[in-house]
């Protein structure tokens, strides 16, 4: 045993032990175990492979700066948790991901003896022939990571909004203060930090704070405006001030999995301390070396010690403080450090303590494969060998600027004492503290906190209440940095890693240079390194020295990669929270639709969300049975649709008839009271955008109906119109679409239905002809009347406030049930228009057509000067005089249906399109196929066979007019 | 679940008298003074008299708002008032509008997950009211005078079952609405 648990110590309940599966073997954590911690407590070092090589690999961070996944095979199956952050569940079982069988005995291993055949961007120039694509498989599974579960896991999540004046992003020292300060002040404060505890590098430093962090959390708490949000992680930062947090098992609410935040914050606090970075020597990615600070976590935060005979490597200070916890907690130390001359209070603390040091020395080689065994070391011209089972890194300490470098407005600035990259340049409501800007010791920290805060609370008008700034003794903390980015190796084909999860080495580096991808971006793309799942936390500065390095420039000048969201990974049923099934689309209904229902209707939507009846199947009938038999009903005696979604503007104003004129085709200015009248309505282009009827009401008011699908567009056209290029126009706008509800009658009994239902109105086609409008009443129910057409035959429409609906709905249904009534849905109506030649937007209104295309041009009102689209259509007839025209079409077998869609050719021509198909239905009139459709030249073609293709088949149609059924509108205006 | 999640009462309320009325701020000021309407002092904040609540919430979009008792005597009010209105009208939007309170200490927790208007307290006052997007749809709400943890939501009457699935959702309850069925035409339905 090496890695054990201390019997003392950490933040885990000894009390609660818990039972748990990894790659087969029977373990035991306890709660507040992360599944590494648990996996290290006992003695599991190595937990999986490498992305592209297989090696063997451990943890090597403690938190989101390691990149070590496990699949969760159950409860609650999952894959690519990260270990270092996910808790040790009870009877969690899991297996390490992208291994086989396992991560201690992985055949997968193969792929490093190919090593050399597979420097970065291999893929780019490797297995092309015969294809790609054949290898592709392989290479994916190979490298993939954890395999998707046939049952996955579905997590319970919130989406949610949010605001607060200052959002403080990290828990350690300054957030804090920071925190502590902004509550105290009054202003609302959101405090986010990913630990399941507060405090940072307090905990995990074990820094003896006398009990400052406790208090300042108590009080933090007693301050109803302070939200304290532990395991949560604000992972994107987006344009002013919106950031995103993730909340994982809100302390709130028992029953989330996760809350997702989309939070806007007036001043943003981001004290997200900084990730510390490795050192690259020849194979420095076995299990057993990890950073520095992570072990100082392990043993602080979860009472384990992660090796009995360590080494110590470092740079600078900090990894004082482990060697130091690594010897109380009983191991045996030695401390190499790359600097001649060591910090005296620190030799001296070493000393005591009983760590050897050694100064002026660096690590060269790692031996070991599935764990490390030992190191060797130059100490001046000698190599010596130092057996060990743990190597603690540092190499130096990277800030966590990365949402200062999301907010695309800071610039990373060189830190000549630190050797890393500060955020500069902030937005002035975006302020960042303590060690994300590179100060690292506690109290200056914390006071640093508080001044981050003072500036965001005077942004925002707060008077700032500072607090004492702490005396919290922090002794190692890096203030000057040597830099040491890798040792070069003996031998040449020795690998040093400098990314981990993407097994990048300072080999793919140079490759990737001498190939001519000399930008820090393109070597970054090339190479991978800092797109893996740790996004380069610890790796992306030693990258950009390397890259310094290896092409003679400073570090400085090398530029640096840019950071995007997410910070850490999230999941995406995070973010969606609740919207699945019938929460996912905003579907709309009318006060009918549980009649239909109950009717047995199959519903979907029919425009702009609205959900209506597609048909009414009975015993035995498929849709298409269905269909024709509510078309025949209509032809032949009576049917009922509900109209209701149709959409309805109120209109009033002395200059209405003008804004009618200007946006229709017709003229409007002799429309009078109780009278309505159809238009098209052309967009800037001269394309149709949409069609209805306007009635006048009275001598003031005019109610203006949009197709189903358009309502919104035109209702957005008209207030453009009115509050843009005519703002003094004297026109008043409503929607009133939803506060009526619709009763279609169509057929040849319709007027015999409605006499049955015993109106308070004359109903004779004298009283109330075609596109007349009468109000009155049935029985108690006030209803609209309009005379308006869609289906060829004699309709009314009958309209009331949505209250009366079912009821005005139930009556007709019972007053025309002796004439056989019958329910419509979208189906039949379809089929009924096509008959009719009715044009409908979507089909022939598809975007490219104008009136005169679609046979609309007698509407053009003779004596009007203008109207929106007008030029546009002109110059378009003008210079594209062979215009695509909607004509009729006749498959020469009467049975064959065209998709709507298809691509008409000339003469079987593969590519040639001149024309489609935009309907296609089987007629009940003629008891065959009809089509209608849009055909170069087609007005000039009636009689000709043209062809429709469709796949593997091609249906000739005889071209004839667009209208099947009523061609004088006879029956309609009876 | 069967527990909700929020200590938070969610009802559909009885249909509410809605009036909208939109023009050119001097006419419908007027029309508003002929009806005997306060006229709110501020755009988003609440006037209310004799149980009816007035609300500017656009700068030419007014709405009026009261129990069903008062629709008729209020209609017959605001056509007096607008019958010579030249750039202003009125219409009842009685049944365009379903109405849900929502109240309780954590009703603003409800509704945030739908609504990204700030709806605290300091930012949203009793007595505000605003148009905002609530689950992707636009709706009416309020925080009404007096009652500082009860919001009152408006919402298109077509989205009425939309809207209240997701208000029990959003309280971790099954919805007892039943918004219809959501079936797409199958592949095979179009020839």
């Amino acid at each position: 045993m090496t890695a054990t648990r201390l019997p003392s110590g950490g933040l885990v309940n000894r009390g609660n032990p818990i039972a748990f599966r990894f790659d087969g073997m029977s373990l035991q954590g306890f709660a507040g175990d992360t599944i590494a911690s648990a996996l290290l407590a006992n003695d599991v070092l190595l937990t999986g492979r490498s992305f592209k090589l297989h090696r063997p690999r451990g943890f090597f961070g403690a938190g989101y700066d390691d990149g070590i996944m496990v699949e969760r095979i159950g409860p609650r199956a999952a894959t690519n948790q990260l270990a270092t952050v996910t808790p040790l569940e009870q009877s969690g079982d899991y297996r390490s991901v992208s291994t086989w069988p396992n991560a201690r005995t992985d055949l997968g291993a193969v792929f490093g003896v190919f090593g050399r055949l597979l420097p970065a961007g291999f893929y780019y120039k490797t297995f092309m022939l015969p294809t790609f694509h054949l290898f592709e498989p392989f290479i994916r599974r190979a490298a993939g990571l954890g395999r998707v579960p046939e049952a996955a896991w579905e997590p319970v999540s919130e989406a949610r909004f949010g605001d607060c004046d200052v959002l403080v992003a990290g828990g350690g020292a300054a957030g804090l203060a920071a925190a502590l300060t902004a509550g105290r002040s009054g202003a609302s404060v959101m405090l986010v930090d990913d630990g399941p505890s507060m405090g940072g590098r307090l905990i995990a430093d074990a820094i003896a704070d006398g009990g400052w962090r406790d208090a300042v959390l108590a009080e933090l708490a007693s301050l109803p405006n302070v939200r304290i949000m532990p395991s949560s992680t604000v992972w994107g930062y987006h344009e002013h001030n919106l950031l995103t947090v993730i909340e994982r098992r809100p302390g709130d609410a028992p029953d989330l999995d996760f809350r997702h935040w989309k939070l806007r914050a007036k001043q943003v606090v981001v004290a997200a301390g900084a990730f510390e970075r490795a050192i690259a020597f020849a194979n420095n990615d076995r299990p057993g070396i990890m950073l520095a600070s992570a072990v100082r976590s392990f043993i602080n935060r979860f009472g384990v010690l992660p090796g009995q005979r360590a080494v110590v490597f470092s740079n600078n200070d900090s990894a004082y403080g482990t060697a130091l916890a690594l010897a109380r907690a009983g191991a045996r130390v030695t401390l190499v450090d790359a600097r001649v001359q060591a910090p005296a209070e620190g030799e001296g603390a070493l000393k005591a303590a009983g760590v050897e040091l050694i100064t002026g020395s660096r690590v060269t080689e790692a031996f070991g494969t599935k764990r490390i065994e030992a190191v060797d070391i130059v100490v001046g011209s000698e190599t010596r060998r130092l057996p060990c089972d743990l190597l603690a890194l540092s190499g130096g300490w990277n800030p966590a600027f990365h949402l200062a470098s999301q907010t695309r407005q800071a610039r990373s600035v060189w830190h000549e004492e630190l050797h890393t990259f500060v955020a500069e340049h902030v937005d002035a409501d975006f302020h960042v503290a303590g060690a994300a800007r590179g100060i690292f010791a506690a109290s200056e920290a914390a006071a640093d906190g508080m001044r981050a805060a003072a500036e965001a609370l005077l942004r925002v008008g707060i008077k700032a209440h500072l607090p004492d700034t702490p005396d919290l003794p922090d002794l190692f903390v890096a203030r000057k940095v040597e830099p040491l980015w890798f040792v070069p190796p003996k031998k040449k084909s020795a690998k040093l890693f400098v990314d981990f999860s993407g097994d990048v080495t300072t080999a793919d580096l140079g490759l990737a240079l001498r190939e001519g991808y000399d930008s820090i971006e393109l070597v970054k793309r090339y190479t991978t390194a800092g797109m893996g799942v740790d996004q380069g936390k610890s790796g992306n500065v030693g990258v950009i020295a390397i890259v310094g390095a290896l092409t003679g420039q400073a570090t400085s000048q090398v530029g640096t990669t840019t950071f995007r969201p997410p910070f850490v990974p999230v999941e995406f049923g995070a973010m969606a929270g609740q919207r699945s099934s019938e929460r996912l689309y905003p579907w709309r209904h009318t006060p009918l639709t549980d009649w239909h229902i109950s009717a047995g209707a199959v519903m979907y939507e029919a425009g702009l969300r609205w959900q209506r009846p597609g048909y009414y199947p009975q015993a035995g009938e498929g849709w298409h049975e269905a269909a024709s038999r509510e078309a025949r009903a209509v032809r032949n005696g009576v049917g009922v649709y509900d109209g209701s979604p149709l959409g309805k503007f109120q209109l009033r104003g002395p200059d209405v008839p003008a804004l009618l004129n200007l946006i229709y085709l017709s003229d409007f200015s002799k429309v009078s009271p109780g009278r309505g009248k159809y238009g098209v309505m052309l967009s800037d282009d001269g394309l149709i955008m949409d069609d209805g009827v306007v009635f006048r009401l009275d001598e003031d008011r005019w109610l203006l109906h949009t197709s189903t699908g358009a309502a919104d567009r035109v209702y957005g056209h008209l207030e453009q119109i009115l509050q843009i290029h005519k703002p003094e126009w004297k026109v008043s706008v409503l929607p009133v679409t939803t506060q009526w509800a619709n009763a279609t009658l169509c057929g040849p009994k319709a007027r015999d239905v409605l006499a049955a239902l015993k109106p308070d109105f004359d109903i004779s086609g004298s009283a109330l002809p075609f596109m007349g409008l009468v109000e009155g009443k049935i029985g108690d129910i006030p209803v609209r009347v309009c005379r308006v057409s869609w289906t060829g035959e004699l309709s009314f429409e009958l309209n009331t406030p949505a209250r009366h609906a079912e009821a005005l709905w139930r009556c007709v249904m019972e007053a025309g049930a002796p004439f056989g009534i019958t329910p419509v849905g979208s189906e039949a109506n379809h089929i009924l228009r096509v008959e009719a030649g009715y044009i409908s937007t979507g089909h022939e209104v598809d975007g490219t057509s104008d009136a005169i295309d679609l046979g609309l041009g007698s509407l053009i009102g003779k004596s009007k000067p203008d109207f929106i689209g007008k030029r546009s259509m002109d110059i378009r007839r003008k210079y594209d005089p062979e215009r695509i025209e909607m004509v009729g079409f006749l498959p020469l077998s009467p049975n064959d249906l065209v998709p709507e869609g298809a691509p008409i050719t000339p003469d079987n021509d593969l590519t040639n399109q001149e024309g489609f198909v935009s309907a296609c239905v089987m007629s009940v009139v003629h008891q065959r196929a009809i089509a209608l459709g849009l055909l170069r030249n087609g007005k000039a073609r009636m009689g000709a066979v043209v062809h429709a293709r469709i796949r593997d088949k091609v249906i000739p149609m005889t071209v004839v007019p667009p209208v099947f059924h009523d061609a004088d509108r006879a029956r309609v205006k009876s | 679940m069967t527990k909700p999640r929020y200590a938070a009462t969610i009802s559909r309320l009885p249909r509410l008298a809605v009036f909208e009325a939109r023009g050119a701020t001097d006419a419908l000021e007027v029309a508003f003074r002929k009806a005997r309407l306060p006229w709110p002092t501020a755009f988003n904040k609440v006037a209310g008299s004799a149980g009816v609540d007035v609300a500017r919430i656009g700068p030419k979009r007014v709405l009026i708002i009261a129990s069903a008792e008062l629709e008729d005597s209020l209609a017959v009010r605001l056509e007096k008032a607008f019958a010579s209105a030249v750039a202003a009208d009125f219409a009842m939007l009685s049944d365009s509008y379903v109405s849900f309170s929502i109240g309780g200490a954590d009703a603003e927790q409800i509704l945030r997950q739908g609504a990204p208007l700030d709806l605290s307290p300091k930012a949203f006052p009793p007595g505000s009211i605003a148009g905002t997007e609530l689950w992707a749809t636009t709706a009416i709400i309020a925080r009404l005078p007096g009652l500082e943890l009860t919001f009152r939501v408006l919402v298109d009457a077509s989205y009425a079952g939309y809207i209240e699935n997701w208000l029990a959702f959003a309280n971790g309850l099954p919805s007892s609405s039943k918004p219809g069925t959501m079936l797409r035409p199958p592949g095979s339905l179009k020839p």
